[in-house]
């Protein structure tokens, strides 16, 4: 209620206020920031399904969704798992990395249509024809590479010419350098192999059972693994689950640990302050004027804390992001912000708890006569 | 003005208690009764129980046994909350250590009372300014108790007593801190307030000055009123 005399207050102990803000900071930014892998890696999986909704993935079998790099499939079994009836369409990719121009991969130009929500349209140019070294760039990789219609790129030591480049997709597509198949293939070291096939099968709702049937019949004879996006959400959704346990776990560390300091140094200034709240008692502060002014500095240094955390939080995760280099983002939404601002308000007031009542309860002559 | 009971003390009395059978009787039956517009001293040796009825009178403790009535109405079982309406409504407190809050400036520490009663922080200062203004410390609204004499900071206190303009005035060894020359103009002051304002003051003092100028003396002894001195006619002084 007394702001004036709030502000004051925390003033005067600069370093002692200093420092509990930190404290109330580094939890604050140990939540957002994991929190925000969480947020960023549901986003990044809801990206991916979105153009591989309703279709069947295969890969190589020992190969978990986040090792997808290292998969390696025999082109022969895209043959072979096109007879299966109930299959509409079927084609292989390759995607890897080359040091020249980062996501580097090959697709057949033909079926680019059967990614249903891949309705990819050029921006410039056209697509690479069979056999010509000839690539399409994804608009970041344009930007990135600096590189138009025209231009020519070395990639694996060859030299590629840019063709086309595609408008914005809001995939990591968008920062990828692509060719046909075979280029791709050839320059990755892949001949004969691709790194997952995808199907699309005629009903939607068949695709589980599909995939059960190329496990069956194929899995082990070819080493390969067939899933569906419902495979990869419930894997994505282990891992966030995972990442929200992690995030849960640090969190409530660190906000137990923000909270005693918080209460520790609310009983400090408590007791160093006796005196004064004594007086203040005398001259007519009831004991909630009492209780509501240290309250009031216990919420204030935590609300510090929390906009501090979160101003940190942001500096780190783009940082953070910057390592990664784009094909992830960590992503601080709104509302991992706001929850976990009003999570260690709720600690703060906790905190201040009982310092507050110790305050309000002091008796105001023996709190005088304390010298 | 009409004469009626401010303060009306019944069969006072006040043990502390410390351990199982260590009991000492600070006060032990006390009744006093201080009219509306008087100007008391209280007087006693260390020890006699001085600052304990002052508590009690300033709803600061209440009595172990005993009733206290300030303006007819009975303070004596009332509940913290109200006795701190009562402290800043009715009251006003003058302590021998000043008492004023370090981290405030001099108008801040006189606007504190009024601040508690709900008074915005702007008429607040006002009145406090006003109030500095009358106590002599025009020059001196922004300093913090630190910043000024013992004196200066009695001043200060006795502004912020009378805030909430309250009708009694308690002022609990005034001078005690004081060297001679301050001590007389907080004498002079609250002399002032009781003929020029009219209110009731009760003064603790050893001050031979201030007590002389008072319009009755209680003698307190042992944590009893020993004896009682009323000044004949305050006019016949002048
Ligand atoms: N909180 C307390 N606990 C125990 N005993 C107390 C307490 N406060 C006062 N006393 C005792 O009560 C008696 C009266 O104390 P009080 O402070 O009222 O005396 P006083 O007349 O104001 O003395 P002085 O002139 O030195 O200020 C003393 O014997 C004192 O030791
Ligand atoms: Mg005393």
């Amino acid at each position: 209620m007394m702001y004036d005399m709030l502000l004051g207050e925390l003033m005067r102990h600069k370093l002692r206020t200093g420092l509990t803000i930190t404290g109330v900071a580094i939890g604050i930014l140990l939540i957002v920031s994991l929190g925000s892998f969480s947020e960023g890696i549901k986003i990044f999986v809801d990206q991916q399904l979105a153009y591989s909704s309703g279709l069947i993935t295969v890969i190589k079998q020992d190969i978990s969704f986040e090792g997808i790099m290292y998969s390696k499939v025999d082109e022969n079994v895209i043959d072979e798992l096109a007879d299966i009836p109930g299959i509409e369409d079927i084609s292989g990719f390759v995607m890897g990395t080359t040091p020249e121009v980062g996501w580097f991969g090959g697709i057949d130009f033909s079926k680019v249509d059967m990614f249903s929500g891949f309705s990819v349209e050029l921006d410039e140019g056209r697509t690479p024809e069979e056999g010509a070294d000839e690539v399409v760039l994804g608009y970041k990789a344009a930007e990135r590479l600096d590189a138009g219609v025209g231009d020519s790129l070395k990639i694996g030591g060859r030299s590629f010419e840019v063709v086309g480049i595609y408008e914005e997709m809001g995939t990591e597509d968008d920062d990828s350098v692509i060719t046909t198949l075979a280029k791709a293939q050839d320059v990755l070291g892949m001949d004969g192999e691709v790194t997952m096939v995808i199907i699309k099968p005629e009903d939607v709702s068949e695709a589980r059972s599909i995939a059960d049937f190329i496990n069956d019949e194929y899995g082990d004879s070819e080493e390969i693994k067939a899933g569906t996006d419902e495979d990869v959400r419930k894997f994505a959704e282990q891992l966030t689950d995972q990442m929200s346990a992690m995030t849960f776990a640090m969190g409530s560390i660190a906000s137990f640990i923000a909270g005693i300091v918080i209460m520790n140094v609310m009983f400090m200034a408590v007791r160093e302050r006796r005196r004064e709240i004594g007086v203040m008692k005398a001259v007519g502060a009831t004991n909630r004027h009492i209780l509501i002014e240290i309250m009031a500095e216990s919420l204030a240094i935590t609300f510090a804390g929390s906009v501090a955390g979160l101003v940190l939080s942001v500096v780190v995760v783009q940082f953070i992001n910057g390592f990664l280099g784009g094909s992830f983002t960590a992503v601080i939404t709104p509302s991992l912000a706001l929850e976990s601002t009003a999570f260690l308000m709720a600690i703060g007031a906790l905190a201040g708890m009982a310092p507050a009542r110790q305050a309000s309860r002091l008796n105001p002559i023996e709190a005088i006569r304390y010298e | 003005m009409a004469k009626r009971a401010v303060f009306k003390l019944e069969k006072i009395t006040k043990q502390y208690r410390m351990g199982e059978d260590v009991v000492t009787n600070a006060l032990c039956g006390i009744d006093i009764e201080i009219e509306n517009g008087e100007y008391v001293a209280i007087i006693g040796p260390s020890g006699s129980g001085k600052s304990t009825l002052m508590h009690i009178m300033g709803c600061l403790d209440s009595p172990t046994k005993g009733r206290v009535f300030i303006e007819g109405i009975d303070v004596s079982k009332m509940k913290d909350n109200e006795l701190a309406v009562v402290r800043r409504e009715k009251l006003g407190f003058v302590f021998q250590a000043y008492n004023l809050v370090n981290t405030l400036t001099a108008v801040e520490n006189v606007a504190l009372p009024m601040r508690f009663a709900g008074v915005g922080r702007g008429e607040a200062v006002r009145r406090a300014r006003e109030l500095l203004k009358k106590v002599g410390l025009t020059d001196r609204m922004g300093h913090k108790p630190n910043q000024l004499s013992g004196g200066q900071q009695q001043r200060v206190a006795i502004a912020r007593s009378l805030i909430n303009d309250p009708d009694i005035i308690l002022a609990d060894e005034p001078t005690g801190n004081l060297d001679t020359k301050s001590g007389q103009e907080i004498v002079e002051l609250l002399e002032s307030l009781n003929r020029k304002m009219g209110k009731t003051i009760v003064v603790v003092t050893h001050h031979l000055g201030l007590a002389q100028r008072a319009d009755r003396r209680i003698y307190i002894k042992d944590g009893k009123v020993e004896r009682e001195e009323r000044k004949a006619s305050r006019k016949r002084r002048r």
